[in-house]
């Protein structure tokens, strides 16, 4: 890999966005940050993303909205969610855009080098459908 | 002469008049006199006629009161004996002098042991100074009669909760000769109250903990995230620490030593662990709120219980203080009851739970006995029943209360949650309108009692109460 890979963390809480960014960045990842959808779609337009981690609960809009929106658009992104309700399922719609069980990372992240390891299995493993 | 003797006819005819004239009254008032003679003996007849109506009339109004009184009595005997509540007469010095045979069955003992015991003594011992005061209240005519909930211990430890409801029994002086108590066991009521409470609360702590729980990991993500970042960029291996540390001219092997005796590693660590400790304890709450929709399928519970089995024995947690694998595991399965449609992932965690929560508690108990849990299933009309059984030290009285609360823990700090449990209890409860239960005694173990419906679908309230006694 020539160049590193990019992740874009959507999530409204700065702390949480600062504590996974550091870490990925420390792991050699391109980490950029929005604090909502309307930012993050911005951030998708201008520069190319390889790995989305989404917030379910984002201030603009609903986090699995915001993948059923990007994930047409940008279907070689992936798309993960990242949810503090350990109730969550994938709705439908989710499914059929090919999200399995294993795209929902749970807050907080207890081992973040699991993480490192996912985005990378993820991103270099076999793309969406 | 013949004047003379004609003067003397005259007189003699004269006297003869007289005569007969006298006798005429005397015989009219013989008469009379004989008339009222025979008037008197006629009322004197009337009179015995009439006494001897009475008579019969008395005979007999005493013979329709003995009648009355029979069936008044075997009318009373009848209550007294198919009463499905006890009745019992306990005189002043606080003696049991009569009782009928449901008050016998009630306290568990044959009814000539009853007869002759001391009522209080049947009263559990929480309640008993308060019983023999209201008794001692009612025998001196302060009150008179006592309607109230009263708790009773019945031989071998078959306690019922019961309403009691008695009035003074008055002698023709009006003094106290006895009180006639009518007590009710309304154990089965007192539970569903219990239950029903419970599961207020439950849904309470599950309104907050939804609520709670989504803010509560962000902060948690902060300070675990951070803590890794941290431990990481203070540890040899990440090359960026090596560069940084040379640019501001510090030997990072230094920095190493330094953090290494200051403690600084193992002050991280500890953050950590109070911080996924934290995250557990948010995502058991979450269970509260976790609709049991999800996965609803047919189990056999055989398997499902050898899974948790098999879990529990993996536990590190359980593995840590207690092992396993040291407790006989006695299995009791109705091999032919149908598979249960349930959230198998729910009931092994329930499951699990109850096992832990079990081995923690048989850890606690004198060494001597083998450990041993034991594991039925069984049938009871519409209900799958899963039995956990141990024989640990059991809990008291207050303890098996408050055991489903959230939050409620005898553990050592640091050991328990307080939730495992009530996770159980709102699994069963609320996602898969079941039952659960505990039956404990203390110094001879606890058990578990798990209903789960056959039928998923809307399962009445009220019959699953009326399981619980089953």
């Amino acid at each position: 890999m020539t160049f590193p890979i990019s992740v874009l963390l959507i999530d409204d809480n700065q702390l949480v966005l600062e504590s996974i960014s550091a870490w990925l960045e420390d792991d050699g990842f391109k980490v950029y940050a929005a604090a909502c959808g309307k930012e993050a779609m911005q951030l998708l337009r201008t520069v190319p993303i390889d790995f989305t981690m989404v917030d379910l609960k984002l201030p603009d809009m609903n986090g699995e909205d915001f993948i059923i929106q990007a994930i047409r658009q940008y279907p070689a992104s992936r798309f993960i969610i990242h949810t503090g309700a350990q109730s969550y399922r994938l709705s439908l719609e989710l499914q059929n855009l090919g999200l399995k069980d294993d795209d929902i990372v749970y807050k907080p992240i207890i081992s973040l080098p699991l993480l490192t390891e996912m985005i990378r299995s993820k991103v270099l493993g076999v793309p969406h459908v | 002469m013949m004047t003379a003797s004609l003067v003397i006819l005259l007189i003699v005819i004269c006297c003869l008049i007289v005569n007969r004239h006298l006798l005429k009254r005397k015989l009219a008032g013989m008469e009379r006199d004989l008339d009222e003679r025979r008037q008197s003996c006629d009322l004197h007849r009337n009179i015995q006629l009439e006494q001897q109506t009475a008579r019969e009339q008395y005979i007999e109004t005493l013979k329709q009161s003995e009648q009355v009184l029979k069936e008044n009595e075997q009318r009373l005997q009848i209550i007294f004996e198919t009463s499905q509540s006890g009745i019992v007469q306990v005189d002043t010095q606080g003696l049991i002098v009569f009782a009928n045979h449901r008050m016998a069955e009630m306290l568990g003992s044959p009814l000539e042991a009853v007869i002759g015991s001391r009522y209080v003594d049947h009263v559990h011992q929480d309640e008993r100074d308060m019983a023999a005061s209201l008794l001692q209240q009612v025998i001196t005519g302060k009150i008179d009669h006592v309607y109230t909930e009263r708790h009773y211990a019945g031989t071998g430890g078959n306690d019922f909760w019961g309403i009691f409801s008695g009035k003074r029994l008055k002698g023709s002086d009006g003094e106290t000769v006895a009180i006639i108590g009518i007590i009710t066991d309304i154990s089965e009521r007192k539970q569903m109250q219990e239950i029903m409470v419970q599961t207020e609360k439950m849904i309470m702590v599950g309104g907050l903990a939804a609520g709670m729980a989504h803010e509560l990991n962000n902060p948690l993500g902060g300070i675990l995230q951070n803590t890794q970042n941290i431990h990481r960029r203070i540890s040899p291996g990440l090359k960026a620490n090596e560069t940084i540390a040379g640019e501001v001219g510090v030997d990072f092997d230094l920095v190493q030593q330094y953090l290494q005796r200051r403690g600084v590693n193992e002050l991280l660590h500890h953050i950590t662990m109070a911080g996924t400790r934290a995250a557990d304890i948010i995502a058991n709450l979450l269970a509260f709120s976790r609709k049991g929709t999800a996965s609803l399928e047919p189990t056999p519970l055989p398997e499902l219980i050898n899974r948790a089995l098999e879990l529990a024995a993996c536990d590190y947690d359980l593995k840590k203080k207690y092992d396993f694998r040291n407790i006989r595991i006695h299995r009791e399965y109705d091999m032919v009851m149908p598979p249960i449609v349930m959230n198998s992932l729910e009931i092994e965690q329930v499951l699990l739970n109850i096992l832990k929560n079990a081995a923690q508690a048989l850890a606690e108990r004198p060494s001597g006995t083998k450990s041993q849990i034991t594991i039925r299933t069984r049938r009871s009309d519409q209900y799958a029943i899963i039995e956990v059984e141990d024989n640990g030290p059991g809990m008291s009285e207050e303890t098996c209360k408050r055991i489903f609360d959230p939050f409620f823990t005898t553990k050592e700090i640091g050991v328990g949650t307080g939730l495992g449990l009530s996770v159980a209890y709102a699994l069963v409860v609320n996602n898969h309108r079941g039952i659960i239960r505990v039956d404990s005694e203390q110094d001879r173990g606890t058990r578990f009692i798990i209903s789960l419906p056959f039928s998923t679908g809307e399962t009445a309230v009220l019959p699953l109460f009326a399981e619980i006694n089953s």
